[in-house]
């Protein structure tokens, strides 16, 4: 794969807030290649965050620059739908099915969402009335109602338990493979980072040493308990702490 | 709810029935406290005659009025104040030193620019209402959760449909409270005014009908005047604002 068929890429990209040294990101190269999902892990505070608002066009490079297929990343768009990490982020106002269409999503999409993410019955009621899950689940439809390209999720399953939140990533993966979407999804669980992605970037609080690691999506993959699983999930623990030890 | 409805209607036959006990005892004179079937007689007389009837439309519709141009002229100082700092600046100082004061007693200023009549009426009401409003609806939008204006952004949303559908509904909590603020202190400041200059134009309101009742010493008429200032208050506080409630704020879990 090269850059021309990245749907993201990062090129020598810094950021940091002025007067605020030292730079959160610096000298960030890195791409989103179509129909992958990609894992960024790393410590808090290591700037994933920011790299990820960065690609929705939330904020913009000090330094280099970022582009989609189109062009320059230079401000936020439905092309890039982010699934932010505040657990109350459905407008509380609409029901489950008004939330998914908004602000216009054809009605047949949002129903066919809604029912691959299990949320028929739930169509109709406020999302007061729904579990923690349930919203994470309606936050999805939402945010691929409107077809993007790409989709940015910031730790989006944090707050659920270890149930829920396996069936919410089986569901990602089945959304993944039936739309085609390209997903850069930032974590701090290595073990959902491995069961989840294509390529894993590992990013530390020292700078931009940036670990790629890609991952051969087959059946060991998909069971956390295998030798294949567990032993990528200590190399990248090994790899983390091999980094942030000065 | 069931409770609380047993609960009110138990006080107040409760004190019905102390009213009718004093005012048959004859240690009252009936024309301070009239027996109860005396008011509830002129009522029904004076809601037939069209007098209770047409003085509470009246005085509505100058609420209703006043309400709609304050809160008109409330949205655009919130959103003014939010989009420009100079603006918010004014609406603060203006807020700080504006909203203390009683409807009423900025009533002689009103009478000295625009006369005696349903404009300044209608100006001391918008005076009530605007301020407890512009409060309200600034900081509901400043309260909109940062979260809502980024997915906002994300979809490309500009100014009109941004306002429209986030803003406005992710701070409607905010603005019905401020409403219901507004209509009290509209409700209020109306009776009072009409009590104050009297008639305006060729016919009265409520506030006026009471005075008039009881200039002319009919105490059961100005009772009744004020049963149906009560049940104005009642019907629009207990049944209008609760439906409201129970179809938005209930549903949303605010």
């Amino acid at each position: 794969m090269n850059t021309k068929d990245a749907v993201l890429h990062f090129n020598d990209v810094s950021f940091g807030y002025p007067g605020y040294p030292p730079d959160i990101l610096s000298g960030l190269t890195a791409s989103l290649y179509s129909g992958e999902i990609v894992c960024v892990i790393g410590p808090s505070g290591c700037g994933k965050s920011t790299m990820l608002n960065l690609a929705g066009g939330f904020l913009k490079p000090s330094v280099g620059t970022l582009s989609d297929g189109r062009g320059e990343v230079n401000s936020p768009a439905p092309e890039r739908i982010m699934v932010f990490q505040d657990s109350d982020q459905l407008f509380p106002w609409l029901t489950v099915a008004a939330n998914a269409a908004f602000p216009d999503a054809p009605e047949k999409r949002v129903s066919q969402l809604l029912s691959m993410l299990g949320l028929s019955d739930a169509a109709e009621l406020y999302p007061a009335q729904l579990s923690g899950g349930m919203k994470q689940r309606a936050v999805i439809a939402r945010a691929l109602a409107g077809s993007p390209e790409i989709l940015l999720l910031d730790e989006p399953f944090t707050a659920l338990d270890a149930p829920t939140r396996r069936g919410l990533q089986d569901t990602l993966l089945d959304l993944n493979a039936e739309f085609e979407v390209s997903m850069l999804f930032v974590t701090h669980d290595i073990r959902e980072a491995v069961y989840l992605a294509d390529r894993i970037m590992v990013m530390t609080s020292e700078g931009v040493d940036m670990l790629d690691i890609e991952l051969e999506r087959g059946a060991g993959m998909r069971d956390e308990f295998s030798d294949e699983f567990v032993a990528i999930e200590r190399e990248i623990y090994a790899r983390i702490i091999l980094q942030s030890t000065p | 709810m069931i409770r609380t409805i047993r609960g009110t209607v138990i006080w107040f036959a409760v004190l019905l029935i102390i009213w009718e006990a004093a005012a048959r005892s004859g240690l009252v004179s009936e024309l301070i406290l009239p027996p109860l079937e005396t008011v509830f007689k002129s009522f029904g007389a004076e809601i037939i005659s069209g007098g209770l009837l047409s003085g509470t439309f009246i005085s509505l519709s100058f609420v209703i009025t006043g309400i709609a141009a304050g809160a008109l002229a409330a949205f655009i100082l919130a959103a003014l104040s939010f989009q420009v700092s100079a603006v918010k600046r004014l609406t603060d100082m203006l807020t700080a030193v504006l909203h203390p004061l009683p409807g009423i007693a900025v009533l002689p200023i009103f009478i000295l620019f625009f006369g005696i009549g349903g404009l300044t009426l209608i100006m001391v009401i918008v005076h009530s209402v605007v301020w407890p409003l512009v409060v309200n609806i600034s900081t509901g939008f400043a309260s909109v959760p940062a979260v809502y204006r980024k997915i906002g952004a994300n979809y490309g949303l500009k100014a009109p449909a941004f306002f429209f559908r986030i803003m406005l509904p992710a701070s409607f909590p905010y603005i019905f409270s401020g409403l219901k603020t507004a209509w009290a202190r509209a409700w209020r400041a109306a009776v009072s005014a009409e009590m104050v200059f009297g008639i305006t134009g060729s016919r009265g309101g409520l506030g006026w009908f009471v005075f008039q009742k009881r200039i002319f010493m009919d105490t059961a008429g100005m009772y009744a005047g004020i049963l149906m200032l009560a049940l104005i208050g009642l019907i629009v506080e207990s049944g209008l604002f609760h439906l409201i409630e129970s179809k938005t704020l209930k549903k949303w879990g605010a």
